[in-house]
């Protein structure tokens, strides 16, 4: 059996947080999620997001909006999609979906492909009354996610890793890349004791010898992982970096494509992959991508995009339950970021970390409409 | 510091930060849209329509010297009180004078689910206590920031939103009765502190993170951004 679409709805947002975000390549206030809403011809309804990151894959909200308008669009009303039975229906849609136009100065549309991606397989599975988790089944229950500090101020650090650790966080990553890294990642180790797994967050910040220097002064402070520690330009020196230090090192920026992820894998230059599903291109890819990595020994983080909405939060906790091995989670932050959430079940995590399964058909939430549109951004 | 002295420290932050908000100022000087003042209208509703239910879970764990207070204090709001109309229904008849009671019934339905999703939410807090303390500081924090503002939005509301006089009754007894009130909580949150005994860091620790980002921005202005830089 199969379906089409009969209608597609684009909604760029603008929802602001409840506090800024900040790391070394950016300062956020507000969300940029785009949304995607697909109807079948009997009025039943998908969503998906999106969101784009200029400094990962080039995409701007702008290019996400012309790629998402251009007549690629009217090509999707007219192929029979299938319905959703099996983990192969899911790669059929993403095989149908295939790659979208990258526009200038864009490396891959991958957050208007996730945006679209995602929803249509929220359809797909609403119109077979099953949910994500039924073809991804859980092996983990809860998804345990982690925290995040993004303070530059050392004292202020501290407070925020401290009230993370009173609300049961046993995970954090501190976001580095400025002078003061060593000494505030001490601080910070030194409030907490041994038992909260610490890992950084570079977010390309570093060249190889100050990674060098920095990741070398925080070996004797036990941690775990160091995420994008230099500019994708130079993931070769990556193989070198993980020579100099015994920190594992993660990649982010430099993994957008499947091929990316081949490259680093067969050099040997990371430890662990941050797999998102918006910079992925969607959940299929990310999934693949994941699994790749999985068997060859390399170890998977689930990331989220800052500001995402339940959306995207519910997809990412149905793949960090499904998958066989995850070194951490990331994102279902919902209302601790965002001044409103979209969906009627809430996504936040609670007291540990814990985020449970999502049962519910689809992804597991329901978007409400009137959120869609007092959220929309303004032109 | 004292805690109290500290969380009043605390409140004012905030309090002139929304206050000083482009967003607040352009309402008050009359250059907003009109539809900012729906809007606002409609934040209002959906804080204060339900928040007497808020209160009834204060009331089940206050400390026993602020039992009597909370108590009377959610019963003032649910209009059982001399003879008082409810807080909720003041405000509903203030918004209906306004022209606005067309929205109430929307407005009514988010405040609802507003305390559903309260409800339904995993806690973030391993304890009663501490979602207990938590949520004290926050009904403290926007009586507080009531009894001193309330005033001017009463004033930007008739002056640019087109409220009538008579309709703003919940805004001027929320200015005269809530001084009370708000001096009354912060005795609360030193006597909830005290009765269990929680250390002073640890309380201000639970007072930040009640308080984190600035919640009558949030609440009040959620359209309004709270600027970059600032740290999760």
């Amino acid at each position: 059996m199969s379906f089409r679409i009969a209608r597609i709805g684009v909604h760029p947002l603008a929802i602001p947080f409840r506090e800024g975000f900040r790391h070394h390549l950016h300062d956020r206030a507000g969300s940029d999620a785009i949304v995607i809403r697909v109807e079948d011809a009997d009025g039943l309804a998908g969503h998906g997001e999106g969101l784009p990151r200029p400094y990962v894959t080039g995409e701007t909200v702008e290019s996400v909006m012309m790629t998402l308008s251009g007549s690629g669009l009217e090509r999707l009303l007219n192929l029979d999609w299938p319905d959703v039975h099996g983990v192969s229906d899911l790669e059929a849609i993403d095989a149908l979906l295939g790659d979208l136009p990258a526009g200038p100065g864009v490396r891959a549309a991958h957050a208007a492909r996730s945006a679209l991606e995602v929803a249509i397989l929220d359809l797909a599975l609403r119109r077979s009354g099953i949910s994500l988790g039924e073809i991804l089944p859980a092996v983990r229950n809860p998804v345990i996610y982690s925290g995040v500090l993004t303070s530059t101020d050392p004292s202020r650090t501290v407070e925020l890793a401290m009230q993370m650790a009173h609300l049961g966080l046993k995970d954090l990553k501190i976001k580095v890349g400025d002078d003061g890294d060593v000494a505030r990642v001490k601080a910070v180790r030194e409030a907490l004791g041994p038992d909260i797994r610490l890992r950084l967050d570079a977010n390309a910040a570093w060249n190889l010898e100050t990674a060098t220097e920095r990741l070398q002064a925080l070996e004797e402070v036990a941690i775990a992982s160091v995420e994008q520690p230099l500019p994708v330009a130079q993931d070769g020196h990556l193989p070198e970096l993980r020579r100099r230090t015994s920190i594992p090192v993660m990649v982010d920026e430099s993994v957008v494509t499947e091929d990316d992820a081949a490259r680093l894998i067969e050099t040997k230059a990371v430890d662990i992959l941050n797999v998102r599903i918006s910079k992925q291109g969607g959940l299929v890819r990310a999934r693949r991508l994941a699994l790749t990595a999985l068997q060859a020994g390399v170890g998977v983080q689930i990331g989220a995009q800052v500001g995402e909405t339940a959306i995207l939060s519910a997809a990412g906790r149905h793949l960090a339950a499904h998958l066989p091995e995850v070194f951490a989670v990331e994102g279902s932050f919902g209302t601790l970021l965002l001044n409103e959430d979209l969906t009627a079940q809430t996504i936040r995590f609670g007291h540990g970390g814990r985020g449970p399964r999502l049962t519910g058909p689809g992804l597991g939430v329901d978007v409400l409409a009137e959120r869609l549109a007092r959220w929309r951004r303004e032109s | 510091m004292n805690l109290v002295i500290r969380l009043r420290e605390r409140l004012a932050r905030d309090r002139e930060a929304f206050l000083a908000h482009p967003a607040f100022q352009a309402m008050e000087a009359g250059t907003a849209p009109s539809s900012a003042y729906v809007r606002l209208a409609g934040r209002i509703a959906r804080t204060h329509l339900h928040s007497a239910r808020f209160l009834a879970f204060l009331v089940a764990v206050s400390p026993p010297s602020a039992f009597e207070a909370l108590r009377d204090n959610m019963l003032e709001e649910l209009g059982e009180h001399e003879g008082e109309p409810s807080h909720a229904d003041m405000l509903r008849e203030g918004l209906r004078l306004a022209g606005l009671g067309p929205h109430l019934d929307t407005w009514e339905a988010e405040a609802l689910s507003d305390l559903d999703t309260r409800v339904q939410e995993p806690l973030l807090h391993g304890s009663l206590r501490d979602l207990g303390f938590s949520g004290l500081v926050e009904v403290v924090a926007f009586e507080d920031f009531l009894a001193r503002t309330t005033g001017r939005f009463a004033a930007l509301l008739e002056a640019h939103g087109g409220w009538p006089p008579d309709a703003l009754g919940w805004f001027h007894h929320h200015s005269e009765v809530d001084l009370q009130h708000a001096e009354e909580g912060f005795s609360h949150v030193a006597a909830f502190v005290a009765h269990h005994r929680i250390p002073d860091d640890e309380a201000w620790m639970l007072i930040d993170m009640a308080l984190r980002g600035n919640v009558f921005l949030a609440r009040y202005l959620d359209w309004a951004e709270t600027g970059a830089g600032a740290t999760v």
